[in-house]
This record gives C-alpha cells, structure tokens and sequence, in this order.
C-alpha cells in the first residue's frame, strides 16, 4: 500500500526525470535545425500539448498492452506497463516531455553560436560542446523545463487513468483519489486530498524558487 | 616577400551575396580590410572551416586543408587553425584560466597547467586567472581570446574585428603588442578590420575585399599609396577620383586636360595622347591658397567652398570646381588662418606628386 501523496511525488519525480534526460537529448537534435525530419519529430513531441489526455491515454493503452506487438514484447521480458504505477510514470513522462523540449531547446538556442564555433576551432568533440559550454549557459531553460515537467505530471490525470487505471494503493495517484473521493461522495476525503496537493505543490515551488535565486546569484554576473 | 605559408581560392554563393576571395599570405601579419559587408567575416569563418565553400582550395603549410574537387573538408577541430571572433566569444561560465585551458584537453594535465600558466604571463593575466570574463576589461578579455587561440600552438591565427570592443585610448598599444605576438609566434596571422587607420597601423600585407573578391592584395604601402582601381583607391582615402585625358607626356611627366584645367602629373612611364587617365586624389593633400596669394602654385585652378564639416581637428570641406566636387581636408588651425566660409571662392593647388594614376579604370 502506498499513500496516493507519496506514489503522486514518486511518478512525478521519475517522470520528470525521463523527461529531462529525453527531453535534454531531443533538444539538442532540434535546436536551430528546420528540416522535414526535425518539424515532423518536433511535432509529434508536442502532440500531448493538443490532444486531450485520455485520447493519450487510449493510444498508450493500445500501445503497451498484451495485444500489441510492443506490449507483447514488453511483458516477454518481464515489463508491465499496463494497470501498474510504472504505466503511470510512462505517461507523465509523455505529457511532461514538451514543456521539457520547448524551454530546453529556446535555451540551447540562446546560448551565442559563436562559443560553439569558438570551441569547435579549439578541437573539441559536438558532445564536449554541449555538456561543457551549452548546457551550463542554458541551465536556467533546463530548470525551468524541469519546473513545468514536474507540476504538470503532478497534475495528470486523464492518460493516467486510461494506462494505470485507478487501484488503491497501486495506482491511485492523488488526483485519482481526489476524483474518486468526489464521485465516492466523501467530501472531507477530497477536501483533505485537494488541500494536502495544493500544499505540497506551494512547497515545491517556493523550496525550487529559492534554489533557482541561489545558484542565480552566481549566474547573473557569469553573463555580465 | 616571405615565402607563402598559406593560399586560399574559394567561392562560396549564398542567396544574396557571392564570396570568391583568392590571396596568399607568409607567416606575417595580413590585414583583410573592405567595408562592411564585403565578405570579410564570412572568409574568416570559411577559413575557419565553419561554412564550407562550394569550391576551390586551401592550404596551409602545404597541407590541403580544403578541396572542392578531391572533396576535402578538414573539420574546424583538425585544421590548427586559431580564431578569434568579433566580441571574443569568451566562455561567460569559465574562468580566464579555464577559457584558454578549454583547447588543451588533449595534452597531460602538467603541460595544460604550464602552458597556461606561461600565457597568463605573456599576455600579463597572471592575476585574473580566477575572474570570470565579465569581470575583467575589454582589453583583458581580447587578450584572453588570444591566450584561448594560441593555447594550441595554431598553424594560423584568424581574428575578427579584434580592437572594436576596446578605448580607442588602449588600441595603439594592443596592436604593438599584437604585432610583437605575431613576431614571437611566427606563425600568418589574418586580421580583418573595416577601419583605415588600424589597417594602416597593423598591416604588412593589405589585402581589399570588396563585394566578395579581393581587389588588390599586397605590402601595405604600396596598396596603400597605388590603388589599382577607383574602388580600392577611395577605401585608401583616396576620395577624389578624377577623369582627364592625356595630352603629352615624357619620362618624368604627363600633362592631362582635367575638364577646364590642365595638370601636370609626376608619373613615370609614356602615354598616347588622348588616352583616358583616371587619377586619385587624397584630401588631404589638396592646398588651399590664402585668399589673393596664387602665385606659382602647380596645378591650380578656382573652387567653390559648398560644404564645411568640422571633425574634431580637422575640417572635412567639399569644393565645387569644374562641375565637380572636392574633398578637402585641413587642420582646425588652418582652417580658422584662410578664413574660410561657404560659397567663397578660392584657389586650389596639386602637388604633381600627389596626383596618382589609377591603372585599372573599371
């Protein structure tokens, strides 16, 4: 059994963890590139932005279940997404990638071409680059992404529900409780619920904000 | 001239502008002077291996580092090619000593810390080591820049703009400094500039650059005191561009009808009479007479004051004479002796010295 809070912080966390590390790599492929391959990639990225999140839901059902060749395969080494708090993960991640991509790449873009060109000039490798020069002038967009990723998989619900459905200490994340408590018609259960995530989304905030001021004392005179 | 250490040929068509430089350079210090937007920064980059050219060849120390045909393109990484751009591109997150340490992740930690250490006191950073470079001058941070590209011990130096970002009052003594690196490394260094002045100051070789090739290329003074064409002649101050004709001409002199006037030019060589002459004037060396006082004066002829625009020391002056007009430049003091004032009448007179023949009248 696990408290809907603490499954909620876990699938949150590990989500915007993927997202970032996913997230980071797409970025770079996209940034500053306008070809076929790259508008097709950065549009496919962005459809969780557009469509509602049960429909996200429904197609990472057909997806990863026992039906499909992915989900066949999936479960022959022992994976199950489907109904389990992993599912869960998997489509936080999905609705967090995005926010991720779009302020990670607007980042990496504003990082001044000519230090990459500098830096080319002086020997180093493409991935040297990034890791030396462009993702610690973009941590800023990355901390950001970082930000949206976590509150918006925080907050999801509907691709939640279709993949891991609703399974008291399994997969009852704390906006499924909320919900369930609602229909359930337990209004002080949801009253508690909406408050304990309220609460625990302000504490992040202000705790990430504080983070961000103290390493952005630092950064201010970096980019003097 | 010291022997070529490196030649480069290219075209480079982009949508609305077409590069095609080609010159060559020794290990000495090459100024790439044109206005803006003649192609300089872009044959930096190309040199640079940062866009690559449609075709031709480049070569440094007799290592083809480009060739369109055999389909050669060394990466900016394998060229040992040093590059400075304009604003420096200094790393804003990394300390001067980690920025010119960034190109020395391939040498052993004990030979990265000494050649370090041996630039910060070249380049006299030894106490900034530590700063970031927002935190140090405009002068400290090009000198960081250079620090960064010699760091590798480059075939080639590149540097773009290098003196924008710096006093005017600290400039006269970067570029000495410059000029002695460049002794000290031995290596071409190619500067690019839009300035006559610094290009005059830093120059051995002056190659011009204008709408993507060069127009002339070679010892500073001679490009800059015989201009081949109109062109390079008014980007080396020759502002005044004159079409006479000759009508006689010896071995010491040429006589040429100038509209109305005759001059007398001092020019070596024969001509036919009748033949075009395009000649260039510097403003500067257009003599005012005081007002009454033409007497013996070669070349001289009346001019109309039109224009007096103050320049600090100078004045820059346009006088309209044979339905033409004149730049002329005189010292402040000068200017305040002849009592000059718009739409006087004056007397104009040409040193034949200082009258240069263009050859190649485009």
């Amino acid at each position: 059994m696990v408290s809907p809070l603490l499954l909620s912080l876990r699938v949150a966390g590990l989500a915007t963890l993927f997202a970032l590390v996913s997230g980071i790599a797409l970025a770079a492929l996209l940034a500053r590139r306008h070809s076929a391959v790259a508008n097709i990639t950065d549009a496919t990225v962005n459809l969780p932005l557009v469509l509602p999140p049960t429909v996200l839901g429904y197609y990472l059902l057909v997806l990863l279940g026992a039906q499909s060749p992915l989900g066949a395969w999936l479960e022959s080494i022992g994976i199950d997404l489907v109904f389990t708090w992993q599912g869960a993960v998997v489509a936080a991640t999905i609705v967090a990638l995005p926010l991720v991509v779009g302020s990670t790449r607007a980042a990496i873009e504003a990082v001044d071409p000519d230090l990459r060109d500098v830096a080319r000039t002086l020997g180093r490798s493409d991935f040297a680059i990034f890791m030396t020069i462009v993702l610690p002038l973009a941590w800023r967009g990355l901390l950001a992404g970082g930000m949206l990723a976590f509150a918006r998989a925080l907050g999801e619900f509907g691709a939640t529900l279709m993949i891991a459905g609703n399974i008291p200490g399994r997969t009852q994340t704390l906006p499924i409780a909320i919900y369930d408590s609602v229909q359930a018609g337990d209004q002080a259960s949801a009253n508690r619920q909406a408050l304990l995530l309220t609460v625990t989304a302000i504490a992040l905030l202000v705790g990430i904000r504080y983070l961000s001021r103290l390493l952005g004392g630092r950064s201010v005179r970096d980019r003097s | 001239m010291t022997e070529a250490n490196f030649r480069a040929s290219f075209r480079l068509e982009l949508p609305d502008f077409k590069l095609a430089p080609e010159f060559e350079l020794g290990a000495e210090m090459a100024v790439l002077f044109g206005a803006s937007g003649a192609g300089k920064s872009l044959t930096l980059r190309t040199l640079a291996g940062l866009v690559k050219p449609d075709e031709g060849m480049i070569r440094l120390n007799g290592q083809v580092i480009f060739d369109g045909e055999d389909e050669i393109d060394l990466a900016p990484q394998d060229r040992r090619i040093g590059y400075v751009p304009q604003h420096y591109a200094l790393f804003p997150h990394q300390t001067i000593a980690k920025n010119i340490a960034f190109g020395l992740h391939d040498v052993s930690n004990s030979e990265r810390d000494a050649r370090v250490a041996e630039l910060l006191a070249r380049m006299r950073l030894e106490p900034l080591g530590d700063r970031k470079p927002g935190e140090v001058s405009g002068g400290q941070q090009q000198r960081t820049a250079l620090a960064r590209a010699l760091a590798r011990r480059p075939n080639m130096l590149l540097m773009d703009e290098p003196f924008a970002a710096v006093e005017e009052d600290l400039r006269a003594h970067l570029r000495q400094e410059l000029l002695k690196i460049q002794k000290d490394f031995g290596i071409p260094v190619l500067l690019v500039t839009h300035s006559r002045a610094e290009a005059y100051a830093l120059a051995e070789r002056l190659i011009v650059l204008s709408e993507g090739k060069v127009v002339q290329s070679g010892d500073r003074d001679d490009v800059f005191r015989r201009p081949r064409t109109p062109t390079v002649a008014r980007l080396m101050g020759m502002t005044n561009i004159l079409q006479a004709t000759v009508i006689g001409s010896s071995e010491a002199e040429l006589t040429a009808d100038w509209g109305a006037y005759r001059l007398t030019i001092a020019s070596p060589g024969l001509r036919a009479s009748g033949d075009p002459l395009t000649l260039g004037v510097r403003p500067e060396e257009i003599y005012i007479a005081p007002n009454g006082d033409d007497q013996g004066l070669d070349n001289h002829f009346p001019a109309r004051l039109v224009k007096d625009e103050p320049q600090g020391a100078d004045h820059l002056l346009q006088f309209e004479t044979n339905n033409q007009l004149l730049n002329v430049r005189v010292s402040h003091p000068a200017f305040m002796k002849l009592e000059l004032a718009t739409d006087q009448e004056r007397m104009l007179s040409l040193d034949p010295e200082a009258i240069h023949v263009v050859p190649d009248a485009a």
